[in-house]
């Protein structure tokens, strides 16, 4: 992959301060962890008090991951029904967008937590009495410099798609940076995720003809404002798309739970097809949507640069393809909402 | 579809084809991908990656609730490939140790406990509609770089019916196998020599006897052999192990399971090479030759032209066997090197 640009300051140095300033207890690439939380409602956007999120040293920081974790009093919960919108506040006034709106958290990175079974089904463990867990981790490609003052802000967006409050929790964890002058640019993150309208897998069921011909297609598309650059002046590296399959399930409690894992062979039967509106076709047909984004990683890397007013068209397929029915009974399919996420970063002069 | 424009250098190329694989011959099943798919026409020299390797019944079989399903099932166990890039084999094919199966060229990216290293492997749920789709994915170490003018050769076979171990009862006819190779344009790379992966592999058949002599298999030149002027890197050995009888005790393990973790002591191997060097000289369980979790050991050692290693395999006998119900089970032990020479590229 491209790195745009080799601004990680070395670590292990000391800054050469009087021994008793302020500034003595910070040595060059300290670990910092900044945390904030915040209660969201359903269909509510809401926001953690970002005053603990502010840059607490006088020196600046090097942000090199985002950790989310979600907690509910009901089950149901997944990196999928919550987003979150990111901005960048500088000292000269500027906001910079880091987020496309509110992405789903899932989309922000790869997916790396496997439980037993394969399973992506929530990424969540079951605590006691009904309650749940959920955490993601975002690995920031290269570190986000935050000057002393300066605010990532954060807001979380409750997609109602579970009827409980969720308990929600970020934390930035990254670096001091002692002894290292403000640089004339510095890469700032960029995501933009797109959801589907969801597929009604039914269609298929009631549209089964035995003995075929089963051919009937069904397409959505991502437009020219989802996975877009839309409102930057710099052009973004993309190097990472995640894909997803949302959809409702039961979890083995029977209650209503939303994952990333499509029950039974309805997972083979989404296709994706990808390409740039300047027409670099990364995808030359529609491919399996598991293979495109891994199933291992639910992630597709890249290198693509797009230039202010670009944007990636994302379509997904759903077929009844190869489908045989051996006894006569289709089941009811759940249905299921693709997600694709585009993550990148883009230099800005500051 | 938008009309395609001048490419950047650094973008994202995927060339990918799928074949669908005939259950019913008994001998097996080879399908070739269409070249043309797996041809680079981007313009410029291309860096391949990773080969990603999607499995999925074809047709693709819905609820049907008087059907047995194994619970676990891997595809990439019986499933296949020779690869080459012009006239250097990636994967020979099988006059040299090839063709080698998809199992033993990916990354393991969860070991389960119970189940031994299948639990990457979807699961067919009987209760349910089934799916049984298998990913894989073969990264080498290095990017494998394709000149302007060339492509991928790419054949999936299947292994017979005698060789391969899928519930007698089963629905499936067929298997839809997508290759994917992902990788990314690379205008400028230099010609000279570089570095190609190579894999080949050796599956013997044994039986375990009932006497304490068990049964012998030994796996000499070709398989393992260096058909380079260049030495191979041979960065690991792979090894996994099956077998037509299901696994006894609570924990049944059916067909097409790599049981490797939990029964690789029912086969020991030794291994030389051709110039009589030992790699293993007193017999060694298979789960212990390589991490049983991951199924490999990282051997980095050079192997250099027309050289070769030989590998013995010998059964322990049932009453050492535990594991197994009653009978005479068959057993497929299986071995593959991996590793990478330098080969000229011309872009």
């Amino acid at each position: 992959m491209t790195d745009l640009l080799s601004l990680r300051p070395p670590t292990g140095s000391v800054a050469a301060t009087p021994m008793h300033a302020p500034q003595a207890q910070y040595r060059d690439g300290s670990p910092i962890v900044l945390t904030a939380r915040v209660v969201l409602q359903p269909n509510s956007p809401n926001g953690p008090n970002v005053v603990a999120l502010k840059n607490p040293t006088p020196h600046p920081i090097n942000i090199q991951e985002i950790r989310f974790n979600l907690h509910a009093d009901l089950p149901g919960l997944s990196p999928g029904v919550i987003g979150a919108k990111f901005d960048l506040s500088l000292l000269d006034g500027r906001t910079l967008p880091v987020s496309k709106g509110h992405v789903p958290l899932w989309l922000f990175d790869l997916s790396e937590q496997l439980s037993v079974g394969e399973s992506f089904q929530d990424q969540q463990t079951f605590l006691a009495d009904f309650q749940a867990a959920a955490t993601y981790k975002w690995v920031l490609k290269s570190p986000l410099r935050i000057e002393p003052g300066e605010l990532l802000n954060v807001s979380f967006q409750h997609f109602g798609l579970i009827p409980t409050d969720v308990d929600a929790t970020v934390i930035y964890s990254g670096r001091v940076v002692v002894g290292h002058p403000k640089p004339s640019e510095i890469v700032v993150p960029y995501v933009a995720g797109w959801q589907s309208p969801q597929f009604n897998m039914n269609y298929f069921a009631d549209n089964y003809a035995p003995g075929g011909p089963n051919d009937a297609t069904v397409d959505e598309s991502s437009d020219e404002q989802d996975l877009a650059t839309t409102g930057l002046s710099e052009d973004v590296h993309v190097h990472q798309l995640i894909g997803r399959l949302l959809t409702p399930s039961l979890d083995f409690n029977a209650n209503a739970n939303y994952s990333d894992e499509v029950q039974n062979m309805v997972d083979s039967l989404f296709f994706a097809n990808l390409y740039t509106s300047r027409g670099y076709e990364i995808t030359k047909d529609f491919y399996p949507f598991r293979l495109l984004f891994a199933r291992d990683t639910r992630s597709f890397p890249c290198d693509l640069i797009l230039s202010p007013g670009d944007y990636l068209i994302a379509q997904v397929r759903a077929t009844m393809g190869n489908i045989t029915d051996l006894a006569g009974v289709i089941p009811t399919f759940d249905p299921v909402a693709p997600m694709v996420g585009m993550v990148g970063e883009r230099i800005v002069r500051i | 579809m938008a009309t395609p424009m001048p490419v950047t250098p650094g973008e994202p190329v995927l060339l990918t084809d799928s074949v669908v694989l005939n259950l019913a011959l008994v001998n097996g099943d080879v399908q070739s991908l269409d070249s043309a798919k797996m041809s680079n026409t981007y313009g410029c020299p291309i860096a391949i990656d990773e080969f990603r390797f999607f499995a999925i019944p074809d047709p693709l079989p819905v609820k049907a609730a008087t059907i047995k399903f194994p619970s676990q099932f891997d595809w990439g166990s019986i499933l296949k490939a020779k690869i080459r890039i012009g006239a250097l084999d990636l994967l020979p094919g099988p006059q040299m140790g090839g063709p080698v199966h998809l199992r033993s060229l990916a990354t393991l990216w969860q070991s389960d406990l119970s189940y031994g290293s299948q639990s990457q492997f979807l699961n067919g749920n009987a209760a349910q509609a089934l799916y049984l789709s298998t990913f894989l994915r073969w990264r080498p170490r290095e990017p494998i770089f394709i000149s302007r003018s060339g492509g991928i050769d790419v054949n999936i076979g299947l292994d017979s019916i005698a060789n391969r171990w899928l519930d007698p009862s089963s629905i499936y006819t067929g298997v839809r196998v997508y290759v994917s190779a992902v990788g990314r344009l690379v205008p400028d790379v230099a010609p000279g020599l570089k570095p190609y992966p190579y894999a080949a592999e050796a599956s013997p058949v044994i039986s375990a006897n009932p006497d304490l002599a068990g049964s012998f298999a030994m796996i000499n030149d070709p398989h393992f052999r260096n058909p380079f002027t260049n030495p191979i890197r041979v960065q690991k050995f792979v090894a996994s192990l099956y077998a037509n009888f299901p696994m006894a005790g609570g924990r049944a393990t059916p067909f097409g399971t790599d049981i490797l973790y939990r029964a690789g002591a029912a086969v020991n191997l030794k291994a030389s090479d051709s110039k009589s060097q030992n790699i293993a000289a007193a017999p060694t369980p298979m789960n212990v030759f390589v991490d049983p979790r991951t199924g490999d050991w990282n051997f980095e050692r050079e192997l250099d032209p027309s050289e070769w290693f030989n590998f013995e395999f010998y059964a322990a006998a049932l009453g050492q066997l535990p594991l197994f119900a009653s009978g005479q089970p068959k057993l497929f032990p299986r071995v593959a090197m991996v590793g990478t020479h330098m080969a000229e590229f011309n872009p």
